[in-house]
């Protein structure tokens, strides 16, 4: 696993779980982390983050109900078997949508706004 | 007389570690910004934490009554002192503050050095085994060793026997739990950042050393002293029973020689043990490697 990192802004409309949510499952779909990849603890990573345990452990919680993670009690969290995203295709496509965001100027929230909006009409 | 010998070894022992983390400091590579900054407060938490352990080692056996109890928990107790100022420490290390945080989803290395913490754990096991050997072999008095033969009896003190092995128990157990305790405030004092990695890993590991230094240092005199009151007592008891001529012949006496002197050897071996982990060399912050930048949790631009 390479220096991975994670952002938290806590002026963002986003609340911080969400975020750290949010970003560890976008490592783990674009296969930056991968399966049996160990996660820092819950202690640890809202440590160096400066938030709430509770927070983190959130986080934790709905990644593991998103069947990104398992959590086990010697071997910690790790990234779950099978939880890479198998479309590489679709995760270039989104990786280039985001570049393309950046460099128009978009906000992240903006940038999101039209993938949903997207999503909405793709399923409507 | 075993608080002469922690404080004839100790002493020396820190003042010269003292000496050694500034002149280490002084000549390890030139960090900027952040980095030089955790290297400094790592400095001066090490030369805080031995002079709070020395000022223990003075303070501890003057400030009341019951000398002996002071003299046989002086080792713990100093030792505590320097855990807890180490754990005050890391528990004041900068936070992280502003609305941007950034932080590494790498794992925490700088695991606590494996040969001190062997050490710890040595020292730990070896007082609990003399602590339950003395208070099962002393006398009803509880401190002092007695055995009789056929034709009279012969005595030492002091003995650790309940008199004195409650207090001391008492002692190595809270040194044990602070110590696991300051462990686990160093595992988790904030990153200095992902841009600072291996200076947080030095810094972290450093952290470890100090806190394990002191306790496996404390833990270990306090087992040197419990085998050399066991030890001198064993052999002065055999010394005057062969003396006196009162029967003490065969096997059992043999044994009770032998016994005595390998606690005594036990003990010295123990003191050694104890000032090779009060010596335990920490890393050196300020590898080449190290870039600066600024610490984790602050704004990012």
């Amino acid at each position: 696993m390479t220096d991975l990192r994670i952002t938290v802004d806590l002026a963002a409309a986003e609340p911080p779980y969400e975020q750290v949510r949010a970003q560890v499952a976008g490592l783990i779909a674009t296969g930056q982390l991968g399966e049996g990849d160990r996660l820092p603890t819950v202690r640890a990573l809202a440590a160096d983050l400066g938030l709430a345990v509770n927070t983190v452990a959130r986080a934790y919680k709905e990644l593991e109900a998103g069947g990104h993670v398992t959590t086990r009690r010697r071997a910690g969290t790790v990234v779950a078997p099978g939880s890479q995203s198998t479309d590489v295709a679709l995760s270039r496509t989104a990786a280039a949508y985001a570049e393309r965001a950046v460099a128009g100027g978009l906000s992240d929230a903006a940038a999101i706004d039209l993938v949903r909006a997207a999503l909405r009409q793709a399923r409507s | 007389m075993f608080g002469g010998l922690a404080l004839v070894l100790l002493v020396p022992v820190l003042v010269a570690l003292g000496a050694t983390t500034l002149l280490r400091a002084s000549a390890a590579a030139p960090l900027e910004g952040a980095a030089r900054k955790a290297r400094r407060r790592s400095v001066a938490a090490t030369v805080t934490t031995g002079l709070a352990g020395l000022a223990a080692l003075v303070v501890w056996p003057v400030s009341g009554s019951v000398l002996d109890l002071r003299v046989a928990t002086l080792p713990a107790v100093a030792a505590l002192v320097v855990v807890l100022t180490s754990a005050v420490a890391e528990l004041t290390w900068q936070r992280p503050s502003g609305a941007r945080r950034v932080a590494s989803l790498g794992a925490r290395r700088g695991r606590s050095p494996a040969g001190l913490l062997r050490l710890f754990w040595i020292g730990a096991a070896t007082t609990a085994g003399l602590l339950a050997a003395g208070a099962l072999t002393a006398a009803p008095d509880g401190r002092s060793l007695e055995r009789a033969w056929a034709a009279g009896g012969a005595g030492h003190g002091p003995y650790p026997g309940l008199h004195y092995t409650a207090p001391v128990a008492l002692a190595a157990a809270v040194l044990a739990l602070a110590t696991l305790w300051a462990l686990r405030r160093v595992e988790l004092r904030p990153s200095l950042g992902p841009d600072l990695l291996p200076v947080d890993h030095a810094v972290r590991r450093a952290s470890q050393v100090r806190v394990l230094r002191g306790a496996a240092a404390g833990m270990l005199l306090t087992a040197a002293g419990l085998g050399l009151t066991m030890g001198t007592a064993i052999v002065s008891v055999a010394r005057t029973a062969r003396a006196n001529d009162i029967g003490a012949t065969g096997p059992g006496y043999a044994l009770m020689q032998a016994g005595g002197s390998a606690l005594l050897g036990l003990a010295a071996a123990l003191v050694v043990s104890a000032i090779v982990a009060a010596c335990w060399p920490a890393p050196r912050i300020g590898a080449r490697e190290a870039p600066t930048g600024a610490l984790s949790g602050a704004e990012v631009p």
